[in-house]
């Protein structure tokens, strides 16, 4: 034999084994599924829930709250392979611990008590409605198809959602899967297309916090030094609280009224407000006083007992008092019988006044908020006229004042 | 003849032996489906002794995630061929403790999460700010609904997911196993990722990747401020993290 035959051989078998190498090649590939084709994948699949939490956590009880994991909805978004239209007659979501093969079902999950809220293919109605199938339905698998004998049509590259509500979620922090199969008839039997989601029960962020209950209730009668300004901190009033009504020597006259004032200055963070109040018994001396206003305002009347008092709803004659903006957001509201101090206390005057002391240990309202108090300072403005009859003498009365929140 | 009948089967076995080593993944069209295909050194997926199992590879010229706008892919040979997603929350039991106007109450709580064969995920938080039910009413602590700095004295609730200095809390996302190579693309969302700057509008998205990824670790960083008119007692509030993966 020539050489060239003996090299001609020699490069057939060469030849033949790499012929056999690709043969073993492409038959690798295809055990391994090169070039397979098989039912079609859901394409830009997701589920999204209304809660992460486990079904055990109620949270705010509210159906589909983010808080509450016992009643949860699950809606389903993917889009159908391009291709041809399909014949698509019920949908099967399984919920599995395992993405694919064995199906172990998520514990605690319960997808019995499903209740199909929508089904829509590319934002509208499908051809054909789908129910729930409760024979298909159970704790891990809900079925939803056309009634029997309908047939519904899927074109492809169809964006489909599918939503579920009152789904109990599974009861343990893991990563759930679901597989979602399409069938061409309701019968779940012949399946065209499939693709898997998932989601994971995780357990929640609980975050608290507490802010202590704050309030400061000051009054004085002092203003030797003026009233002190309001200031961040809410700076509270000192000093006596000690009034003395009438002339230089706190003498009352039947020509005249005479007047004297207090402070009072309140801050508070109660949630649910705070009612400034107060008690007490008018002028007094021994078995005789001087009739108190009552507690309807009234204007001065020189020359008749009355003993009273009203605030300063606006021009109070001292500095760092508030003149203005009662009602408003963290702000006291003025109650009506006692905003009218501003103005004369001639007889029949502009200003206004009343006290009430019919039953003197029973506190009554003179200022309301009802949310917080950022910092409020009034101006208490007393008078006392008496009559030709009020009996000479020394008269006294405590006035307390008192700050009642509500957190 | 028999030094040619030699000469043939050791050809054959070298064909045999050079043939390519062929594994599963998953590379999908609509039209067509590769399972699992590897051309390289080769490696054991599940590698076991009596205590422990590993998986190894061996000579691999590309590792990590690929794509375009029209296809993903991992490369390597310690790929999975299953759809996943894993996340976890920790350290979610926070106690602000007692505020003040004076300073910022901070803490953290973290989530990881790691999502394969996807198209990426998206991070939500849901749930109110911390709010006051000790009344009739509810009233919630003001959540900042735009970035902003913590201001002590403000009332405020915000989070991030970033290293802060003011207040000096909180950690940049966490690629595991290391930053560079980048196995894992999880981040912080836009409002949520600047440094000393605060948000929260519930159900906001907080974080985000836009492929698939290995696991990132985040830590949620958590201000609080209340101002002299926040009302006093206790606030409480949950967040839920919820994980979107588009697969």
């Amino acid at each position: 034999m020539s050489d060239y035959a003996i090299s001609l051989k020699r490069s057939s078998l060469l030849l033949a084994a790499l012929a056999f190498t690709a043969v073993l090649t492409i038959a690798n590939l295809n055990v391994f599924g090169v070039g397979k084709v098989e039912a079609g994948q859901f394409q830009s699949r997701k589920v999204v829930l209304s809660s992460s939490l486990a079904g055990t956590e109620t949270g705010d009880n509210v159906a589909g709250s983010a808080t509450n994991g016992s009643a949860a909805v699950h809606t389903f978004t993917f889009t159908t392979p391009t291709g041809s239209s399909t014949t698509i007659d019920a949908f099967e979501f399984t919920y599995c611990l395992e993405a694919i093969g064995t199906c172990t079902a998520p514990p605690g999950l319960n997808a019995d008590t499903a209740v199909l809220v929508s089904a829509t293919d590319d934002g509208g109605a499908f051809t054909t409605v789908f129910a729930l199938d409760a024979t298909q339905t159970t704790v891990s698998r809900i079925g939803i198809d056309v009634n029997a004998g309908a047939t519904n049509t899927i074109t492809a590259a169809s964006v489909i959602v599918i939503q579920f509500s009152t789904i109990v979620n599974p009861s343990i922090n893991d990563d759930i899967y679901v597989r979602m199969v399409s069938y061409s008839v309701e019968n779940y039997t012949s399946a065209v297309d499939d693709g898997t989601v998932a989601f994971s029960i995780v357990t929640p962020i609980n975050i608290t916090a507490r802010v202590k209950e704050t309030l400061g209730f000051s009054t004085t009668a002092d203003t030797a030094g003026g009233v002190p300004a309001e200031t961040s901190a809410c700076v509270p009033l000192t000093g006596s609280g000690a009034i003395a009504l009438g002339d230089a020597n706190n003498t009352l006259s039947i020509a005249q009224a005479y007047d004297d004032t207090s402070y009072f200055r309140v801050y508070t963070n109660a949630a649910n407000g705070i009612a400034v109040q107060y008690a007490g018994i008018t002028l007094t001396k021994g078995t005789d006083d001087i009739n108190a206003i009552g507690g309807t305002a009234a204007s001065s009347t020189v020359g008749s007992e009355q003993f009273g008092f009203g605030i300063y709803a606006a021009n109070p004659p001292t500095a760092n008092v508030d003149n203005g903006g009662w009602g408003a957001a963290g702000r006291l509201t003025l109650n009506a019988q006692y905003d009218g101090g501003e103005g004369t206390i001639t007889n029949g005057g502009t200003a206004t006044f009343a006290y009430d002391s019919a039953a003197p240990n029973t506190p009554k309202s003179i200022a309301t908020a009802g949310s917080y108090v950022t910092c409020d300072t009034a101006e208490v403005r007393y008078i006392a006229n008496i009559s030709p009859l009020t009996p000479a003498g020394t008269y006294r009365t405590t006035v307390v004042y008192y700050a009642v929140p509500t957190y | 003849m028999y030094s040619r009948v030699l000469r043939a089967g050791m050809m054959l076995a070298l064909a045999i032996l050079i043939l390519p080593v062929i594994a599963h993944a998953q590379y999908t069209s609509p039209s067509y489906e590769i399972n699992e295909i590897f051309i390289g050194g080769g490696g054991e997926l599940e590698a076991c002794s009596s205590s422990f199992c590993s998986r190894q590879s061996i000579g691999e010229t590309a590792v990590g995630a690929t794509g375009s706008g029209n296809f993903s892919a991992q490369a390597g040979f310690n790929t999975t061929d299953v759809e996943v997603l894993a996340v976890s929350v920790s350290n979610g039991n926070i106690d602000l403790g007692v505020l003040n106007t004076s300073g910022t109450a901070a803490a953290s709580a973290n989530f990881s999460i790691k999502n394969y064969l996807t198209n990426g995920y998206v991070v939500k938080i849901y749930g109110d700010a911390p709010t006051n039910r000790t009344g009739p009413g509810t009233i919630a602590l003001t959540a900042l609904n735009s970035p902003s700095v913590s201001q002590a004295g403000t009332e405020q609730f915000g989070i991030n997911l970033v290293a802060n200095a003011t207040p000096g809390i909180g950690v940049n996302p966490q690629q595991i196993p290391n930053d560079s190579p980048a196995f894992s693309y999880g981040q912080a969302a836009a409002g949520y990722n600047t440094a000393d700057y605060f948000k929260y509008v519930n159900g906001d998205t907080v974080a985000l990747s836009n492929s698939s990824t290995g696991q990132t670790d985040f830590t949620v960083s958590i201000i609080a401020n209340i101002a002299s008119s926040t009302r006093g007692g206790q606030y409480r509030t949950t967040l839920v993290v919820l994980v979107i993966s588009t697969f």
